[in-house]
């Protein structure tokens, strides 16, 4: 194969994984990490360094699109950020301890765990009044109801914010945005209506994956030809997937796909236990 | 200057679109000079260098493919510098002191990322 067709191979590749990421709401880099490791046979950590570039350019890209119905809640994102920028420090700079193999097997089971996050319905929280912390630091926001405009309480803070720095070590450690574990912790643990929590999310994310980047820079796992038809790609299948998901009801689709991620999962974790 | 939530939003889809065109005007100067090679994948070794800032602005003044494609990426990481700028600039404006010092505290984090190691 040419540069030229690899390069092709890639973009195209990449282009699905950003498509079927906004599809599913998995978000590109957890799927393409697998398909660039076991498709391309690329070493696992070009292969999350080019992930990792990735999910900033889609939380880049999508931000305003979010930002422009006001629901994005710039406290809480940047009251949790601290525990995710931390968390993504630790995460990025664990890469070089961790043998590579052990890393195949812990992007398996987040993979596994995301699927299984993405399918489930989320639950009403039944409590009412905000915990102390979230009053104490004013992070109660407004959004858009059927009745105009109301507030919304805010829950369980500190669990919100170690599953964040959970979402954030997890983020560096495998070149991915996190985001099902960051929306879980921002729609179950903390409540907030599902708006706020995903495009709150996507406002983190980019930011997240800024501060393990500048690590996996320094450490070698950023190779700019991978990099180059990998971010394009992405990012213009994002940006596709996320309009298709205006106009149809993809519930169909995010099943068939959960069934390949669930594939590439076990393969990834199948490859971990190999040594490979 | 006012800072809403909206400029925030403009400014990243401005940083990513620029950062897109770079690296795309990179990796095409590389498929033009290198497009009809054999692919080979990249063995990891921990001892290659593969950025510094000094080599990525030599190469930038001669044009060279991989440099420009890492400027496109450097180009996205000052987005996220400016998209914590931004939000530090809409909590003073709001007179959220805490904010504000959480803001900074993400932004500085950010830099020691880059700065660690390169």
């Amino acid at each position: 194969m040419t540069n030229l067709e690899f390069s092709f191979a890639l973009f195209f590749v990449a282009y699905f994984a950003g498509l079927i990421g906004a599809l599913t709401g998995l978000g590109g880099g957890v799927i393409l990490v697998p398909i660039l490791v076991i498709l391309f046979k690329i070493d696992l950590r070009y292969a999350m360094g080019a992930s990792l570039v990735s999910v900033i350019a889609t939380s880049s890209g999508a931000a305003l699109t979010f930002m422009q119905h006001h629901y994005t809640n710039l406290k809480i994102g940047m009251f949790l950020e601290i525990g995710a920028v931390l968390g993504a420090l630790i995460g990025a700079l664990l890469v070089k301890f961790i043998p590579t193999p052990i890393i195949s097997i812990i992007f398996g089971i987040v993979l596994l765990l995301s699927i299984l996050l993405s399918l489930k319905r989320h639950e009403a929280v039944t409590a009412k009044t905000s915990h102390p912390w979230a009053k104490y630091l004013s992070l109660e926001g407004h959004h858009l109801t059927q009745t105009g405009l109301q507030k919304y309480p805010v829950f369980r803070v500190p669990l919100g914010f170690s599953l964040m720095t959970l979402a954030g070590a997890l983020s560096g450690l495998l070149g991915i945005g996190s985001g099902a574990l960051k929306v879980l912790s921002l729609d179950l643990a903390m409540g907030l209506p599902y708006k706020v929590a995903t495009s709150t999310s996507n406002f983190m994310i980019g930011m997240t994956a800024a501060a393990s980047a500048g690590i996996y820079l320094s450490s070698g796992y950023i190779y700019p030809e991978i990099i180059f038809p990998v971010v394009l790609g992405v990012l213009i299948g994002a940006l596709m997937g996320s309009k298709i998901l205006i106009q149809a009801k993809p519930k169909r689709l995010r099943i068939l796909f959960s069934i390949i991620i669930f594939f590439l999962a076990l393969q990834m974790m199948y490859k971990g236990f190999l040594g490979i | 200057m006012k800072i809403s939530d909206i400029l925030i939003g403009r400014v990243l889809l401005i940083g990513v679109l620029i950062s897109a065109s770079v690296v795309f005007f990179g990796g095409t100067l590389f498929l033009i000079q290198h497009g009809i090679e054999i692919h080979s994948n990249p063995i990891f070794s921990k001892t290659q260098v593969v950025f510094s800032f000094h080599s990525m602005m030599v190469g930038i003044l001669h044009l060279e493919p991989r440099s420009l494609i890492m400027l496109g990426l450097f180009t996205l990481l000052l987005t996220q510098w400016v998209r914590v700028f931004l939000t530090a600039w809409y909590f003073i404006e709001k007179k959220e002191k805490f904010y504000f010092w959480t803001s900074i505290f993400v932004f500085v984090m950010l830099i020691y990322s880059i700065w660690n190691g390169s």
